[in-house]
């Protein structure tokens, strides 16, 4: 092989060794975005299933003919409604 | 056939390039052709000579140097190149010097005289004697015995016979001394020819004798029949024309077998001269004729011959041409090749590069809408309860609202009847009953109230749930109205884990609620029954022993238009049956499908 073929082989190796890795660490950039996004996004959901449930929990056990409904209607501040 | 030796030369000087060693014996190879009797071009020799130069230079090969350019120098002589024939030789001879081999350097100078013998003879003496002196010093016999007798042909030339005789003589000893059959009859010839120059034909006839004798044992026809002819000359001088004729004549016969036409044409040219010695003119005019056509002949073999090598000559540089025009095509084509494959190759890398980008980007492309999905998922779940928790928000602070507001000022107005009660001791009966009529219903208005709000914070109301509310609501029935028997059946088969959303519960209880309370403010019964079951959908049955009513005499109130509306909001139906002094049964049922 000569050293014009095996330097064009060099280069052609270089040059998809290094699509590849660009590619590999665009994907992995993505992949920590769309992670970050998720996990912001369970977070919320588990915020406001939890605010409901303890919502849901209080109104259940209140008895409306003995309690004063202030103790389960306190607005949870921690929620922000749109 | 030139060309097919200067290919198989190239070939053997590309062969012979594998090793060093097997170089220095391609370069000592083609300095052993002998230049006389090659048939190649005086320019390809040439070239192949000069090449042969520059590799022995390359390698610092000195001895295959100095051969090449005397080889070379020898070319040039055949060429008529007298200056660079001299200066090339001379350069070898340098070369042999300095490699001290004396043996090579006497016999270049021989070689050198020898060459000059024509141009220059004062020169070709000078480096003639020049070789003789170092040959003897050296006793190189070898050398000595060709100079001795290329010296003798020198002085020959110059009309020294005796010195001539003298070389000749030398030549011979040592000839005969070394037993080279070749060159004794050579040298005998020529020993012969000068005693013929000096008219001592005996001696002249014995030399030829004996060398024509040496070559028969040698078979060397052509020697054979130019001693012969040589003989003949001397009886011609002598003038004994019919024996040189006879002479001539076999001669003639011996060189006719070799087809040796030069001597033959010679002969009868002697032939011819002999006869008109001897005034036989017809004879000498035949032969005379003979000799003018073999001439003749020669020449136009010379002619063709010269023809021949020409053409061949030119066919050989036409071929060569050919040769170089086909080796610059098959260039040109393999660099087309080249440049053909490299943008084949060029094309390939780009399109696998291309290929690779474009899988990348659509697994990429891929990735990301995964994940757009997915998110965008997640995005619809944390709208979704957003919004429910802003919903569930929302009906609390209506909640909140109802219960703070309105349902204070409820208890306020109570509170104020209640005041009014205890503030007017003597008010009339009838204002009393009124003032305690608003106090309960405005009491009544507060525990609807909270049941609404306990229904609209609901999502969902189990069957249970609706049933401890229910039972809730029968206990404060039993405490208003102590005369009355309450009774609240719930059948096994109905599931206590069914669930209604709030508005069916809410409906249901209702019903019920307005049930219970015109069984006991209207119909004064003393019984009331409220039963639910379970077949194909909910049958909710409220029963009691009062003083009924015909539907056609009594203008029914809100109360019973408010169940058939929510009957009608469960989706399902509604039966009073009521019967004046015998009592009301209301009939609801609700199919499967609507809770």
């Amino acid at each position: 092989m000569g050293s014009i073929q095996l330097l064009f082989l060099l280069f052609f190796t270089v040059v998809i060794a290094g699509i590849v890795l660009f590619f590999y660490h665009k994907n992995q950039g993505i992949k920590k975005v769309h992670r970050q996004k998720l996990q912001w996004i369970h977070q919320s959901i588990s915020i406001h299933e939890n605010q409901i449930k303890s919502r849901e929990e209080g109104l259940t056990n209140y008895n409306f003919l003995k309690f004063n409904l202030e103790e389960s209607l306190w607005v949870q501040a921690d929620i922000k409604i749109l | 056939m030139k060309v097919k030796k200067i290919i198989s030369i190239l070939f053997l000087v590309f062969f012979f390039r594998i090793g060093f060693s097997q170089e220095k014996r391609l370069i000592d190879s083609i300095n052993g052709i002998t230049i006389q009797n090659v048939s190649i071009s005086q320019d390809s020799l040439v070239l192949l000579f000069q090449k042969n130069i520059k590799d022995s230079e390359t390698l610092n090969y000195i001895i295959g140097e100095a051969d090449a350019l005397a080889k070379l120098s020898l070319v040039y002589y055949y060429q008529g190149n007298y200056k660079e024939n001299v200066s090339l030789i001379l350069e070898a001879i340098n070369l042999y010097e300095t490699l001290e081999l004396y043996s090579k350097v006497a016999s270049n100078y021989g070689e050198l005289g020898y060459q000059m013998k024509r141009r220059d003879f004062q020169k070709a003496h000078f480096y003639m004697q020049k070789g003789i002196k170092l040959a003897e010093q050296y006793r190189d016999e070898d050398v000595l015995k060709n100079i001795y007798n290329n010296y003798g042909v020198l002085k020959e030339m110059n009309n020294e016979l005796d010195s001539a005789l003298y070389y000749y003589k030398k030549s011979l000893v040592i000839k005969e001394k070394q037993g080279d059959d070749f060159g004794i009859p050579y040298s005998e010839s020529n020993i012969g020819g000068v005693y013929f120059l000096k008219k001592d034909y005996k001696r002249a006839l014995n030399q030829f004798e004996k060398s024509i004798d040496k070559r028969i044992e040698l078979n060397d026809s052509i020697g054979i029949s130019e001693n012969i002819t040589q003989i003949g000359e001397v009886y011609v001088n002598e003038e004994k024309y019919y024996k040189a004729i006879e002479t001539f004549k076999r001669s003639n016969r011996i060189a006719s077998v070799k087809e040796y036409k030069f001597l033959i044409q010679y002969n009868y040219k002697n032939i011819a001269e002999a006869f008109k010695k001897l005034n036989i003119l017809d004879s000498a005019f035949y032969y005379y004729e003979e000799y003018i056509l073999i001439k003749d002949n020669i020449t136009s073999l010379n002619v063709e011959k010269e023809i021949a090598s020409l053409t061949i000559e030119f066919e050989t540089e036409k071929k060569e041409k050919e040769i170089l025009q086909q080796r610059a095509l098959l260039a040109e084509k393999d660099l087309q090749v080249r440049k053909k494959n490299y943008i084949i190759y060029g094309s390939l890398g780009l399109a696998i590069i291309l290929g690779l980008i474009g899988y990348l980007v659509y697994n990429q492309q891929k990735l990301k809408n995964r994940q757009l999905q997915k998110e965008s998922e997640l995005k619809t779940a944390l709208a979704r309860i957003e919004t429910q928790n802003r919903l569930q928000e929302q009906r609390l602070r209506i909640s909140r609202d109802l219960h703070d507001n309105i349902g204070s000022q409820l208890t306020f107005i109570i509170s104020s009847i209640d005041n009014l009660k205890y503030g007017f001791k003597d008010m009339s009966e009838k204002l009393s009953d009124k003032l305690q009529g608003i106090s309960s219903f405005t009491t009544q208005t507060i525990y609807e109230l909270r049941d609404t709000i306990w229904a609209m914070n609901k999502n969902n109301i189990t069957f249970e749930d609706l049933q401890s509310r229910i039972t809730n609501f029968i206990d404060n029935a039993k405490v208003a109205s102590e005369e009355t028997t309450f009774s609240f059946v719930i059948r096994k088969e109905v599931s206590q884990e069914h669930t209604f959303t709030s508005v069916q519960g809410m409906n249901i209880y209702r019903i019920i609620q307005e049930g219970v309370n015109n069984a006991i403010k209207y119909a004064k019964a003393s019984q009331v029954e409220v039963k639910i079951s379970e077949n194909k959908g909910f049958h909710i049955n409220i029963s009691d022993n009062g003083i009924g009513f015909a539907e056609d005499q009594v203008a029914l109130g809100n109360g019973i238009n408010n169940m058939r509306k929510r009957a009608r909001d469960l989706k399902g139906s509604i039966d009073i049956i009521s019967e004046v002094k015998k009592g009301t049964t209301i009939s609801v049922i609700i199919p499967q499908s609507n809770v």
